[in-house]
């Protein structure tokens, strides 16, 4: 089933299939390791539910919903 | 002499590394962009000596943040003879793709796979001898926290033999580019001459052109991943991976709802109340040697004349060393305990928990970052604030930077909690004062959101901004060593900026009440025509005329004040709360006094070093002056309805 990055539950983790950030952006994630076919698990909100940390392969870091939601991946 | 850089992913312990290499000392911190410019230092090995450069870590040679630019410069445009990179083991693929770029520039590489501790904590197993072998550079397992690996490393640099460039295997799209590239651009700026023309002689070219047109950064970035990740499948193994339990924990404290901004806050408070409650000691310590200096130095230096001996002893000398013992402790200790929190990993989460209302106010979770640092150091603050994308949101950050009350304005208002608010409403320990202090930072950071509102509209902050930084495992930080260091730099830093700016103020406060110009002083007389001003704003003239004064350093600015009340000649011991209380009291301050004074000290013009780094920073004559005068106008306002409210 294809998702939204931004619908991840917390805990849940999916394959990255396609990303439709604008070209800078996706430069930046890519250098996170958000790239096609990398696994992405949603780990823990902040405060104010936005943004949400991500991880991917051992490092943590955070996207805002908005960004994830430009995001699709495979649960 | 042989010059080696160190080139890694940003938090991987590239500085760490520098600091154990080399006899000299900067300050390290847990999280991303911690360093923002180029560090350099020499060591010696054996009979070799070595210059080497910790450049700011990068993700790509290709971003265009201003910190990984400094570092893809000097990879382009210095001459080296060995690349030290860096890895995270942790997070090994992403160092292998930066590894592989620095590599298509660079072949001679020592790879070292740093923080393999805590690797193995959390079962992550590296074949050293397969990366070796795939890479075709030597590998080094390093800690430097354990300190592992480090005479390996040494070793190797030392033996280092010059190796051929093996070809990268790159996606098509990619290897077409660089097979028509090779003979017409340096071999080093192949993917550079991609994305930007300053090195590029063949700029007019059709075909460059086209492949600038057909190739995105994306498609380099995949190149180098699909080149990595086919290597690391070889030599990682992370079955058995399982997450270090206490950071499970502690990233939920830190980010769940109801636990995340009160612990923040109450950390805050502890650092504070550390810092007051453990400086009263070492502070009376440090004065009363002071005072027992004052004897025996008027005897020894008495064949000096007096109209010289007097503004350098009863000015400058008594500055110096009163702003040393009252200023010091509590700079130097609060420094230490923020050293340690940064060193855990505290503050990007506080970037990341702070996000939310930053955002709402047109910024970014990155001006959190900025703005803690600017608890301890605008100045340095201002700095930090390369880590930002967005120029305008980097002007914002700079702009309200100074709301925030630094390390330097802490301690005096600290004292008059102490001698005024804190004793009349009956709260006369440190905990009270502490407590009365961190409503204050947070009322400081009220002040900076609404602010930072306030100017994104002017400034028209809409371009839409990717707003993601990483969170670093927490990292137990080196205790003794931190403590160590922090009070060596801070020491000194703050023994110079006594020398350098309390003793010449001392003297030229002392120069200036003994002017006289009919009968009366200069300083009497200046700060008679500030008394109308200063009046309206709940304050008086000599109030005003230490504010001005203390432009260059706000420690001072107490000091000169007091000095300005008792018209020097009568400067007794002023070392104690009482006698402090007594001399402000004589000249007419009430509660609302210290209140519109502490509400000034919070809200005025950063010290000159911030002024001039902000100069630096924006090359703009306007925003310096901007960031000079607005906390001053809301500082001025400020006073101006507290005096007339209440």
């Amino acid at each position: 089933m294809i998702k939204r990055l931004n619908e991840l539950e917390i805990g849940e983790q999916g394959v990255i299939q396609n990303i439709y950030l604008d070209e800078m952006s996706f430069f930046r994630l890519s250098r996170l390791g958000v790239m096609k076919d990398n696994i992405i698990k949603a780990k823990f909100n902040s405060p104010f539910n936005d943004p949400v940390a991500y991880q991917v392969n051992n490092s943590i870091f955070t996207i805002r919903k908005q960004d994830a939601a430009k995001i699709e991946v495979s649960v | 002499m042989k010059n080696i850089c160190l080139v890694g992913n940003p938090n991987t312990g590239k500085s760490s590394l520098f600091n154990i290499l080399t006899p000299s000392h900067h300050h390290t911190g847990n999280w991303t962009g911690k360093t923002v410019k180029n560090e350099g230092s020499f060591f010696k090995y054996k009979d070799e000596k070595y210059s080497i450069v910790d450049l700011p870590g990068i993700y790509s040679l290709i971003s265009e943040s201003d910190e990984e630019i400094i570092a893809t410069k000097y990879l382009l445009e210095e001459q080296y003879d060995l690349i030290v990179f860096v890895a995270d083991a942790v997070n090994l693929e992403r160092s292998i793709e930066l590894f592989l770029e620095v590599y298509d520039v660079f072949p001679n590489i020592i790879l070292g796979v740093n923080l393999i501790d805590e690797a193995r904590k959390i079962n992550l197993k590296i074949n050293k001898e397969k990366l070796e072998e795939v890479l075709g550079v030597p590998v080094i397992f390093l800690s430097t926290k354990t300190k592992e690996g480090v005479n390996e490393l040494l070793d190797t640099i030392y033996q280092y033999n010059n190796r051929d460039y093996i070809e990268i295997l790159h996606t098509k799209k990619l290897q077409n580019y660089l097979d028509w590239a090779r003979d017409k651009i340096p071999r080093n700026m192949l993917i550079y001459a991609l994305f930007h023309d300053d090195y590029v002689l063949v700029n007019n070219n059709k075909r460059l052109s086209f492949f600038r047109h057909y190739i995105s950064k994306i498609d380099v970035v995949e190149s180098y991943h699909n080149c990595a990740k086919n290597i690391i499948t070889n030599v990682l193994d992370s079955r058995n991976v399982k997450e270090k339990k206490s950071d499970k924990i502690l990233n939920f404290l830190f980010s769940f709802k109801f636990t995340s901004i009160p612990i923040l806050i109450v950390f805050l408070f502890f650092i504070l109340w550390v810092s007051i409650s453990f400086s009263n000691e070492p502070s009376n310590w440090l004065f009363s040697f002071f005072l027992k200096t004052e004897q025996p130095l008027i005897k020894v230096l008495s064949f000096i004349p007096e109209f010289i001996f007097n503004p350098l002893f009863y000015g400058g000398y008594r500055t110096l060393y009163w702003v040393i013992s009252v200023m010091g402790p509590p700079t130097i200790i609060f420094f230490i305990l923020f050293s340690l929190f940064e060193d855990y990993g505290l503050l990007p989460r506080i970037a990341f928990n702070l996000d939310y209302p930053f955002k709402k106010c047109g910024s970014c979770g990155k001006q959190g970052l900025t703005m803690c640092m600017g608890l301890g150091c605008n100045a340095v603050a201002v700095t930090g604030t390369r880590i930002m994308e967005s120029k305008k949101i980097r002007i914002l950050a700079i702009l309200t930077n100074a709301f925030v009350p630094c390390n330097g304005r802490f301690p005096t208002i600290i004292v008059l909690l102490e001698i005024f608010l804190a004793s009349t409403l009956g709260m006369n320990n440190s905990f009270w004062v502490a407590l009365l202090l961190t409503l204050i930072v947070i009322f400081s950071i009220i002040l900076t959101f609404i602010s930072t509102k306030l100017i994104s509209k002017k400034i028209n902050v809409d371009e839409h901004v990717l707003f993601t930084l990483e969170l670093p495992s927490f990292r137990r930080p080196k205790f003794y060593r931190t403590i160590y260091y922090a009070i060596k730099e801070k020491g000194i830093d703050v023994l110079k900026r006594a020398a350098i700016v309390s003793f010449p103020m001392g003297i030229l406060i002392y120069l200036l009440s003994v002017w006289q110009v009919n009968g009366l002083s200069l300083f009497y007389l200046i700060s008679n025509k500030l008394d109308y001003l200063g009046v309206l704003l709940g304050l008086d003239g000599i109030i005003l005329m230490a504010f001005i004064l203390g432009l260059p350093a706000n420690e001072i600015i107490l000091p000169i004040m007091l000095l300005g009340y008792l018209k020097c000649n009568t400067l007794v011991d002023y070392g104690t709360t009482d006698n402090l209380k007594m001399i402000l009291i004589n000249h007419g301050w009430t509660i609302k006094t210290a209140i519109c004074f502490i509400f000034l000290m919070v809200c005025h013009y950063p010290c000159a070093t911030t002024l001039f780094t902000i100069k630096q920073e924006t090359k703009s004559f306007k925003l310096t002056f901007l960031a000079f005068i607005l906390p001053l106008l809301v500082g001025l306002v400020g006073c101006l309805i507290i005096n007339f409210l209440f």
